[in-house]
């Protein structure tokens, strides 16, 4: 072999190794950007989640309107009851498979039903158990309570779950 | 004289190795740095309006129960309630009872800790500390919601923050 073709073969060598450690390192680097990328995908998908059920929990059917003050995320829970009756219509209409509302403070764990409300706990509307996927987020629970032949506020610490199907 | 021209290629090489893999460490320290920074978030400021919403046992005129936001007003007065109950008692005990259910610190929970603070009167010469309740760690990892308000004549700030 000429002195000149060894030299070619050493530069090809050489660029091939260079080549080769680049293309480790791009590799590297990418896999790591694309783990962040997943990550932030699966928060956004969270926040989203969060967003339908804070959008559900502030809609005519659910929410407090005025008649609590100007609260924000407060669910009318007589409303809710009332809805209870003729839901299935309305599940189109949200794009949700089912919907929980958990009381969290007092906790319990006695479903809601004409008979025993308001001294249940859990509220559900559509199926007998939240299946699918869901992220809870807090609300502000609301009824009107009397005493002493006059009304008053009363609300509690709850959750609402809002099922729906993953895209 | 062939060979210490290799040697010259061969510390070539090696300087190129040094050098990507010093802009590698400097990319992956800024990278691990960032993201575990607290934040606002929409669950912990979700909590804390539907915390100030919260219907106490206290009353200060028959037949009204008053919420968290106005408890925190008479706490701050120093009223009592007509149960002959301290306004400052039943709003951290409340508040104790209410972050417990609602925040679950254990072995093995995502939750590691979480405090709440309120203040009155924040950044003024007349600050003053109402409520501090924490448990668990505190780690750089956390989640944090706020709110503040005025009621009577007094501003008043809600800090919470969730741990993970």
């Amino acid at each position: 072999m000429k002195k000149a073709q060894l030299k070619i073969q050493q530069m090809a060598f050489m660029l091939i190794a260079i080549v080769l450690f680049f293309a480790l390192v791009s590799i590297f680097v990418l896999a790591f950007r694309l783990s962040g990328i997943k990550e932030s995908a699966t928060s956004l998908e969270e926040e989203n989640a969060m967003m339908l059920a804070t959008k559900i929990a502030n809609s005519p059917e659910f929410s407090c309107g005025k008649s609590f003050g100007n609260q924000v995320d407060c669910v009318d829970s007589d409303k809710v009851m009332a809805l209870k009756k003729d839901v299935s219509k309305y599940f189109n209409f949200w794009g949700v498979s089912n919907i929980e509302i958990r009381k969290i403070y007092p906790e319990g764990d006695e479903i809601c039903t004409f008979e025993n409300y308001p001294d249940c706990n859990r509220i559900l509307i559509g199926a007998e158990e939240t299946t699918g996927n869901y992220i809870p987020n807090f609300i502000s629970l609301c009824r009107k309570e009397s005493a002493d032949s006059q009304t008053y506020n009363k609300c509690e610490l709850a959750l609402i779950m809002v099922a729906y199907e993953s895209k | 004289m062939r060979n210490k021209k290799g040697q010259e290629e061969i510390v070539g090489f090696v300087l190129i190795i040094i050098i990507v893999a010093v802009i590698l460490l400097i990319f992956l320290s800024i990278s691990l740095k960032s993201p575990n920074k607290g934040q606002d978030s929409y669950k912990a400021n979700s909590f804390v309006q539907a915390y100030l919403q919260y219907t106490t046992t206290c009353s200060i005129r028959e037949p009204e129960y008053l919420s968290v936001q106005d408890l925190i007003a008479e706490c701050i007065k120093k009223e009592t309630c007509l149960n002959g109950e301290n306004a400052c008692d039943i709003l951290e005990e409340t508040s104790k009872n209410i972050l417990e259910k609602s925040w679950i610190v254990e072995e093995g929970s995502l939750i590691q800790g979480y405090d709440l603070r309120i203040i009155s009167n924040q950044e003024t010469p007349n600050e003053e500390e109402i409520l501090f309740i924490e448990k668990g760690n505190s780690t750089n990892n956390y989640q944090g919601g706020s709110q503040e308000y005025i009621k009577s004549g007094k501003n008043i700030a809600i800090f919470f923050n969730a741990y993970f």
